[in-house]
């Protein structure tokens, strides 16, 4: 794998989404990964048409973003790094790539 | 980037009684409204956005970001700030309840991420949300 797509969701796709995918960028840095990270923000009804590989979410629009992604994080708290790193090295550790 | 660029004493109201989550975003839209950044309409869609997609806007404890599309509806990039003394619930089962709510409303979506940065940059400053939910009178706050 060259590169693992990632895509923030909220609901209207400018806010919430866009600090999501900040923060979650930071901490997929943390780790060493042997392939580019690409995140981009949406909203989750745009985001039922694209294809990714990861979806970070809130757990408003967890059901939804399961449909459309095999593998869904839910976050509680937007601004806790430290629970964006757990989340993201469970994913990563659970996929094998770390 | 700072928050302070787009806060000012009549968009803020502090130590508000309880409030249910609709009479909370309300109260934050009318802090714009009368300040002549927004117009209702905007108001009106962020409580929508609320019903149609659920409390996630409670996006950590404590703390709402309220806010919607611009749509042609915000007339100057500005925030609300309302804190309760008594949280408020939305509903949100990690993150309630609430006490301070945020209401952001940006001219652009691009300009949204710059309020939104300019408010996350805020909440993560030491002791900011602490001297935020204290604060009596707006100098309080120690923008």
């Amino acid at each position: 794998m060259k590169e693992l797509k990632v895509l923030t969701v909220c609901g209207a796709g400018v806010g919430t989404s866009t600090l999501l995918r900040m923060n979650i960028n930071d901490a997929f840095k943390s780790f060493q990964l042997p392939f580019r990270v690409k995140v981009e923000n949406t909203s989750l009804s745009r985001a039922k048409g694209v294809a990714c590989d990861l979806m970070v979410t809130f757990e408003s629009f967890a059901a939804d973003a399961r449909k459309c992604c095999p593998d869904v994080i839910v976050i509680q708290n937007l601004m806790d790094k430290n629970e964006l790193k757990a989340k993201i090295g469970t994913y990563l550790t659970d996929k094998k790539f770390i | 980037m700072s928050i302070k660029k787009y806060v000012s004493d009549t968009t803020t109201i502090l130590r508000q009684p309880a409030a249910d989550w609709e009479t909370a975003v309300r109260q934050a839209g009318s802090l714009l409204e009368r300040a002549g950044t927004i117009v209702p309409a905007y108001t009106e869609a962020m409580v929508k956005m609320i019903k149609e997609l659920g409390p996630y806007i409670v996006v950590m404890p404590g703390v709402a970001l309220a806010h919607a599309r611009p749509e042609k509806n915000v007339k100057q990039n500005s925030i609300a700030i309302v804190t309760y003394e008594d949280g408020i619930c939305f509903g949100n089962e990690s993150n309630d309840p609430v006490h301070v709510v945020f209401a952001i409303a940006a001219c652009t979506d691009d300009e949204h991420l710059d309020l939104f940065q300019a408010v996350a940059e805020f909440i993560s400053g030491e002791g900011n949300m602490e001297r935020l939910q204290k604060a009596a009178v707006y100098g309080d706050i120690g923008f």
